[in-house]
């Protein structure tokens, strides 16, 4: 039954279209045609500016019944079931409304990977530390949603090449001094170079192209159109926080932990670099944060092990993050409550495309033949993975296309005929990968299974550091994994380690073909052709085979039975504002 | 020269009347079997396969009597296939160590002089680095495999054998023997290898069962930080850092066989080091 218009409903709805873009025209088209559902709807509607009483008052007049009623079967579910109701004060939390705000919370997180910094930070034990004393201008949800918080709204220019963001005003940092567009200028200038680099690349975004118009309102001018531009502004690029312009006069690498600037919630009390971090609430902060603990103490933890056992003991009130084999002990105990949210997180096992013998698609269709994903998500995770099928575009996205090329399953006979067609016989090829959550343990079952049909593949596993430096882009002829963490939509994982020219890409993939669909998917404002051109993406990257993609990974957290009103993200962002234990 | 028939029959007699010899050596030639025979005794392959996750961390049962591991593979397996990976690398590693360090031993001993004063402040800076940190630091730079921590090992073990042979030489070298030698203007190699090795063969023997216990320690130390071999191989030190993140979860049989099997052999190889010395001194 279609929802019923009062004639107040259709004036208010006539005048909001005379005032929208062409884009948000589009956009509404899409659901009033009953193309896209509700909860897409307002993701897309999110991410191009489009305010969240607009939408929702769009998403009733508008509603077919697909529209009203369809949800993502299976979809992202939060511990705290954000919506897109969460404002900039508790960006995405909800649900502990009556918490005296009083006390301290204990939380159990992964040791930074280095000093706390803006622009080198690339790991989450830093991004979640960063995102405790500092703010993104959007906030990108567990759920897809775009979530403004510095950035009051923002808005494209016809061609998807501009895109202008209007700043919440009256917001101060710990010290007192109000942002102002400088700043925002300043940060997206000074982390171009860093650890973000991979994100301008994506986006097309050069520092000489951010102005700010006035006080209020910054524009970027990007290379080429995109679509899903606020992502770059967003917690997605964790390295964007917004620190005061005066912060860069005198940046050095580890200056960010002098003060910890920044706009957030909790005001920097002590930090022992590795070891501990104690913050305070900020009794100045521009938003509502009646609810928020006076006090919040983070305990680093390098081994899961160890966090588990400070956790059984009642040292620690939450574990934002634990992987399901170093959560082992606590995922069936009473005495744990464990959330998990489904994530876009991923592996990638990519081939070296540029060398024998995987420079033959048939040889890397014949190792992606040999997994049993189900297998490796139910013994390797618990059972908290969705499956994957050799392309980064996660199912939950949007923009996936359901027309995706039939799920890959093991079948060692096509693998061994595949291998009899490229002529080869038994051979072996190194595997390299990091010590990371259960890589290590995936390495060997792919080396298990690929055994099946008479590859050896010979394993190094190393640290990070050595992973990276000597083995990730380098080694000719080989195989290797490494991890892709959450993003909002899939342009990192699209463009990075597939384009050509990609920085990240590992597997020396060349294909001018995607190359083209990449460009056109990037720029194309409209759903319905981002999942026409997803569909190819997928069926081209499934055939192809750059990297298999066996599984996508839960991203769990354990608290206390006592404890409520954590919300993270997939990307690892954690957020304790509305945090209690009773 | 050659060493007294007399003297070896003794020591022989010594040996064999030793009960923490015949306890020792018992337990060492049922790891050298299973070393050896692992792959025909393992009631599962070591390696598993891809399906044995499902099985994961299975306690012990009739099925698998000390359990299974975090990719469900047979903790028995395992254990005993690991016996191989072990002594194969310490043996190589002290035989190595033993070769090297004896001949700069024989050879500082027998120089003497300024040529003995410096290699032996050398030997003495290298010994004052702890073993594991060594090892380390070499495997860091050389990439950590199999062959790496042989050679590594081996090179570490050479200084302190070294010493141990220099002083039995310096000893020997005073003797008439040497002396007789000289004035015949043998050559000096010769006078090294044929005239005093036998004659401190029995401290290199004793040295060699001693750092034998050593190098077991040493390459189960070096792959338990993950500077041994590649993940799915068996070994008893890479058995115990893949699990014990687990004890906490009171998955402790993945951790404990391993740790048993180690104390097992490293304790017998030691038993066995000790008769030796008893009886040789």
């Amino acid at each position: 039954m279609k929802a019923k218009k009062s004639v107040r409903d259709r004036l208010r709805l006539d005048a909001i279209r005379r005032r929208a873009t062409p884009i948000e025209n589009h956009i509404i088209d899409e659901y009033a045609a009953g193309k896209i559902t509700r909860r897409d709807f307002i993701r897309r509607g999110t991410i191009i500016g489009m305010s969240v009483s607009v939408l929702g008052f769009v998403a009733t007049a508008c509603a077919t019944d697909e529209g009203a009623t369809t949800t993502l079967a299976g979809g992202p579910t939060t511990t705290g079931g954000s919506g897109t109701t969460g404002g900039p004060t508790t960006t995405g939390a909800t649900g502990t409304s009556g918490s005296t705000g009083a006390g301290a919370i204990r939380a159990a997180m992964i040791t930074p990977a280095g000093a706390i910094d803006p622009v080198l930070t690339n790991d989450e034990g830093r991004l979640a530390i960063l995102g405790q004393t500092g703010q993104y201008l959007a906030f990108s949800d567990a759920e897809l949603n775009l979530i403004p918080v510095l950035a009051e709204s923002w808005e494209p220019n016809e061609t998807l090449d501009v895109w202008t963001f209007n700043l919440r005003q009256g917001v101060t940092y710990h010290d007192g001094s109000p942002m102002v567009a400088d700043d925002v200028v300043a940060v997206f200038t000074n982390i171009a170079s860093g650890n973000a680099a991979s994100a301008y690349e994506t986006f097309g975004v050069t520092p000489e192209n951010i102005v700010a118009i006035d006080e209020a309102t910054v524009e970027f001018t990007l290379a080429q159109p995109n679509g899903s531009f606020p992502f770059f502004v967003s917690s997605d690029n964790y390295n964007g926080i917004i620190v005061p312009a005066s912060f860069w006069d005198s940046y050095a690498e580890g200056s960010y932990e002098t003060e910890f600037p920044g706009t957030g919630i909790w005001q920097i009390e002590n930090h022992e670099p590795g070891v501990s971090a104690s913050f305070v609430k900020n009794q100045n902060y521009w938003g509502d944060n009646a609810a928020q603990p006076e006090q919040l103490e983070v305990t680093f933890f390098a081994d899961e092990a160890v966090a588990v056992t400070a956790f059984q003991e009642g040292r620690v009130d939450v574990i934002p993050h634990i992987s399901s084999s170093g959560g082992q002990a606590l995922l069936e105990s009473p005495d744990a409550t464990v959330a998990s949210i489904p994530t876009a997180q991923h592996r990638q096992v990519y081939f070296d495309t540029s060398a024998p013998p995987f420079n033959d698609k048939r040889v890397r269709q014949a190792v992606a033949l040999t997994l049993n994903r189900q297998v490796l998500i139910d013994g390797l995770l618990a059972g908290f993975g969705t499956v994957g099928n050799d392309h980064p575009i996660w199912e939950f996205f949007p923009m996936f296309s359901q027309d995706t090329p039939a799920q890959r399953t093991e079948d060692l006979a096509a693998a061994q005929g595949l291998l009899d067609a490229a002529g080869l016989g038994a051979f072996e090829a190194p595997l390299h990968t990091l010590v990371f959550a259960e890589v290590e343990d995936l390495a060997q079952l792919i080396a298990a299974s690929a055994a099946q049909v008479g590859i050896t593949l010979n394993l190094g596993v190393f640290d990070s550091g050595t992973y990276y430096n000597d083995y990730w882009l380098a080694a000719a002829g080989s195989m290797g994994i490494v991890n892709y963490g959450h993003r909002g939509v899939p342009n990192v994982y699209l463009a990075a380690p597939l384009l050509s020219d990609g920085t990240w890409n590992a597997s020396h993939w060349v294909n001018e073909t995607y190359d083209d669909l990449y460009n056109q998917f990037a720029s194309a404002p409209d759903l319905d052709i981002q999942r026409q051109l997803s569909g190819e993406l997928q069926t081209l990257l499934n055939d192809e085979v750059p990297f298999i993609v066996p599984y996508f990974v839960d991203h769990i957290s354990i608290t206390q039975p006592n404890f409520s009103g954590l919300v993270v993200t997939g990307m690892g962002h954690v957020d304790l504002v509305n945090a209690s234990v009773s | 020269m050659t060493v007294p028939i007399a003297s070896r029959s003794q020591r022989w007699r010594v040996l064999r009347g030793s009960a923490t010899f015949w306890v020792g050596a018992t337990i060492v030639v049922i790891w050298v079997v299973f070393a050896i025979f692992g792959d025909f005794i393992t009631p599962f392959d070591p390696l598993g396969t891809p399906a044995d996750v499902l099985n994961r961390l299975e306690q012990p049962s009739g099925d698998h009597p000390l359990g299974t591991d975090e990719l469900g593979r047979d903790v028995l397996s395992r254990v005993l296939a690991g016996a191989r990976q072990v002594m194969t690398v310490a043996l190589a590693a002290t035989v190595l160590g033993t070769i090297f360090g004896t001949a700069l031993g024989l050879l500082v001993g027998y120089a003497g002089g300024i040529v003995d004063d410096i290699l032996s402040r050398i030997l003495d800076a290298f010994l004052s680095i702890p073993l594991v940190i060594t090892g380390m630091l070499a495997l860091t730079a050389l990439g950590p495999n199999t062959f790496g921590v042989i050679v590594v090992i081996g090179l570490v073990f050479t200084p302190i054998i070294a010493k141990t042979v220099r002083a039995a030489v310096l000893s020997e070298r005073q003797l008439d023997y040497v002396t007789a030698a000289q004035l015949r203007r043998d050559n000096s190699l010769y006078v090294l290898f044929v005239e005093i090795l036998p004659n401190v063969a029995n401290v290199i023997i004793v040295e060699f069962t001693v750092r034998l216990g050593y190098a077991i320690f040493t390459v189960l130390a070096l792959s338990f930080l993950g500077f041994g071999v590649e993940p799915s191989i068996p070994d008893w030190g890479l058995m115990i850092a893949q699990h014990y993140g687990f004890l906490t979860g009171g998955f402790w049989w993945p951790v404990l066989f391993p740790a048993v099997a180690i104390a097992s052999l490293v304790v017998a190889v030691n038993l066995v080091a000790d008769s030796v010395s008893q009886a040789f001194e």
